[in-house]
């Protein structure tokens, strides 16, 4: 039995130049940026001040959705963090549930979640330094004492990146997990009905029974379970670290 | 309080205990990286491992430690929130009452 368990393809080099490939995880980005913004242009096609059409309150819901969920964690005055929490949601979600058609999940790359995380380390130095000052944000780098500065340098750099790595984590080990139960369902298949003599029990093996319907419950988890909770507990954490960093 | 508040704070609270666990384990991974790196770099011997876990085990200890703080912030917060909405309804209360 073969099982192979590879990162995101190669499809070609940008200009020829061997440093900038074009993977399987940018194609799929794009593809899910596109899904995004066609959604968003479908939802907002012809709005009116009261909602008559299903789609309408579809998008109303959704916007509702996004701004109790940053007023709740993060207060009202970080109304304008809404777009980008919806952004961040959004992008990450439909990149997990990509996963579910066979394709392959942008978020099982860890480019991708590291870009994320860059983006949650500027947003939380941005906001430290726009609070207490440049002076203040170096201060805090020397509290409780100034032997602690090493330490503190490295559980700043850990926090956005433990974020990314527990998002990574969960989508990559789902997606393993999944693959390796197909697999040996696969497997046990071939060995049940090669217990059958002849032609028939060949036939039989080849067709996989087994593999049909039972992995159905662990896709359900890891492909539609997780992939919407990973994506609210990454929004969450950035909503936490970005208002404490602004406090 | 309704279904959906309790499955919403039952998520947030799940999250934030598993990124508590996720903040210890992580900065001695980074912190042993950075010394692998650094002892292929620079053809050092195996004790710059042990000095990149002792001070990865410090970063995590200190990123736990942070974490912690936040989220007592955050319950605290939002428990004066809550003593403070009653709070302003029994001002409310008073100044009816006058």
């Amino acid at each position: 039995m073969d099982l192979n368990v590879t990162g995101a393809k190669i499809y070609c080099y940008l200009f020829g130049n061997q440093n900038l490939p074009i993977t399987e995880t940018l194609v799929n980005t794009w593809i899910a940026m596109a899904i995004i913004v066609g959604v968003c242009i479908y939802l907002t096609h012809h709005l009116s001040v009261r909602p008559t059409s299903k789609r309408q309150l579809v998008a109303e819901y959704l916007v509702g959705m996004v701004t109790g969920l940053v007023h709740n964690n993060m207060g009202k005055k970080w109304s304008g963090f809404i777009p980008f929490i919806a952004a961040i949601f959004s992008m990450s979600a439909v990149d997990n549930l990509m996963g579910l058609t066979g394709a392959f999940s942008p978020t099982c790359d860890l480019s991708t979640l590291l870009a994320w995380a860059i983006v949650v380390f500027v947003l939380i130095t941005y906001w430290k330094i726009k609070t207490n000052g440049f002076g203040g944000y170096l201060k805090g780098y020397f509290d409780p004492i100034p032997v602690m500065a090493p330490l503190n340098v490295i559980s700043e750099v850990a926090t956005p990146v433990s974020m990314a790595f527990r998002h990574f984590g969960n989508i990559a080990s789902g997606t393993v997990i999944t693959l390796l139960l197909y697999s040996a369902l696969e497997a046990v298949n071939k060995l049940l009905f090669g217990l059958i003599p002849g032609a028939v029990g060949q036939v039989l093996g080849t067709i996989p029974f087994l593999a049909t319907g039972i992995p159905a419950v662990l896709q359900i988890y890891f492909g539609v379970f997780s992939g919407l909770v990973q994506p609210f507990i990454f929004c969450m954490l950035t909503m936490l670290f970005v208002a404490q960093a602004g406090e | 309080m309704d279904n959906r508040q309790i499955l919403r704070e039952c998520a947030e609270n799940l999250a934030l205990l598993a990124q508590l666990g996720i903040s210890i384990a992580v900065p001695p991974l980074l912190c042993l990286y950075a010394a692998d790196w650094l002892r292929d770099r620079f053809s050092l011997g195996g004790w710059i491992l042990a000095v990149g876990l002792v001070i990865g085990i410090g970063g995590g200890v200190m990123s736990a430690w942070k974490f912690w703080r936040m989220i007592r912030k955050r319950f605290q917060n939002e428990d004066a929130g809550s003593s403070g909405s009653g709070k302003s309804e029994n001002i409310g209360g008073e100044e009816h009452q006058d």
